[in-house]
């Protein structure tokens, strides 16, 4: 990792343990802060793609797709942001949705990480796994908002300081030599 | 095409134009028909008008008639979808050179000539207070028409290059 990856991974588990405390203490405020934040990112992300473009890309030959794509990403962070009364479960269940696939593309790099023989694979494969369970169990109590909450929350505490540790252990990871 | 003249370096440029666009028409396809879905299940006026459409029914009704404008729903947005998909992997293939015939450019003209005609309902008070009128969404529709248009315009000069050569 370089020092900005590993900063910014701090922050997002900063961030994310926030969030789970905020999700187990107080309910009702705490979606519409996520929701929130959600959106906020998504523009910054569509923003982003429109500066690279109205700055770099225009010039390039295939560039208009960052055009394209930061319209959609500002359209879809506007849509997040103004939808209010979801019901809750189903915003609970997006989120341990995405944390799921997360889980799910952390499994198959850490298999990929075995096959160069690296050796933090296991550790990986086990909290990606942890991950994609967390999401299934979230999915499995749909029917008990409270329960489900509480196990999301707990997965996203777990996943944050993992992030944290990982981001100020020192890397032994050789790419390239 | 190898060649490096003029021309070539001109048509390589209109190639890639057609292939860009042609994936980013599969893309705001595919982002139409979730961002339709969304609104018609999570924005409150849509709930409200589906709700005092159905009024005098009871229960029973009601539901059967929700889950028949489901279907229907979800039927016409895969035909959209496929409509967006059939557009944009045609004028991708070509732009490849994969596929010799142009089809894609009647479907794109129409589809120009629709969007361009549903411009003006932006602005008028009718849908000022549901989610669709966001300004956001008048861009995504602007981007559609430009790239739409790029994709048509690129096509002829293509042509008109070749035919000079």
């Amino acid at each position: 990792m370089t020092k900005l990856q590993r900063i910014s991974s701090f922050l997002m588990g900063i961030v994310m343990l926030g969030a789970s405390v905020l999700l187990m203490v107080d309910r009702n405020d705490a979606y519409t802060i996520i929701i929130f934040f959600l959106s906020l990112g998504l523009f910054v992300l569509g923003a982003k793609h429109l500066f690279y473009y109205i700055t770099m890309a225009r010039f390039m030959t295939g560039g208009k797709i960052s055009l394209y794509k930061g319209l959609v990403l500002l359209d879809l962070s506007f849509l997040t942001g103004s939808i209010s009364d979801i019901p809750r479960i189903y915003l609970l269940i997006y989120l341990a949705v995405i944390h799921g696939f997360s889980g799910l593309v952390e499994v198959l790099r850490a298999l990929e990480a075995r096959r160069y023989g690296a050796k933090s694979w296991r550790l990986k494969l086990f909290q990606g796994s942890l991950d994609a369970f967390m999401a299934l169990s979230c999915i499995v109590f749909f029917r008990r908002p409270a329960t489900a909450v509480i196990i999301y929350s707990l997965g996203l505490i777990y996943s944050a300081v993992l992030r944290i540790i990982s981001a100020l252990r020192r890397g032994t990871f050789v790419y390239i030599q | 095409m190898q060649g490096n003249g003029e021309n070539e370096i001109r048509i390589r440029r209109l190639k890639n134009n057609i292939d860009i666009s042609g994936q980013a028409i599969m893309l705001f396809g595919a982002w139409g028909v979730i961002k339709a879905l969304l609104m018609l299940y999570f924005d409150p006026t849509m709930n409200d008008m589906i709700r005092s459409g159905t009024e005098d029914y009871n229960e029973f009704e009601r539901r059967i008639f929700f889950v028949l404008f489901t279907s229907v729903i979800v039927v016409i947005l895969v035909l959209i979808f496929l409509f967006y998909y059939m557009i944009g992997k045609g004028a991708v293939r070509y732009a490849r050179g994969e596929k010799k015939s142009a089809r894609f450019i009647v479907p794109a003209a129409v589809l120009l000539v629709f969007e361009v005609a549903t411009l003006p309902g932006f602005f008028t008070d009718k849908v000022a207070n549901t989610l669709d009128a966001s300004v956001w969404s008048l861009l995504v529709e602007l981007g559609t028409c430009f790239m739409l248009f790029d994709m048509i315009y690129s096509y002829y000069a293509i042509k008109r290059i070749s035919k000079k050569m």
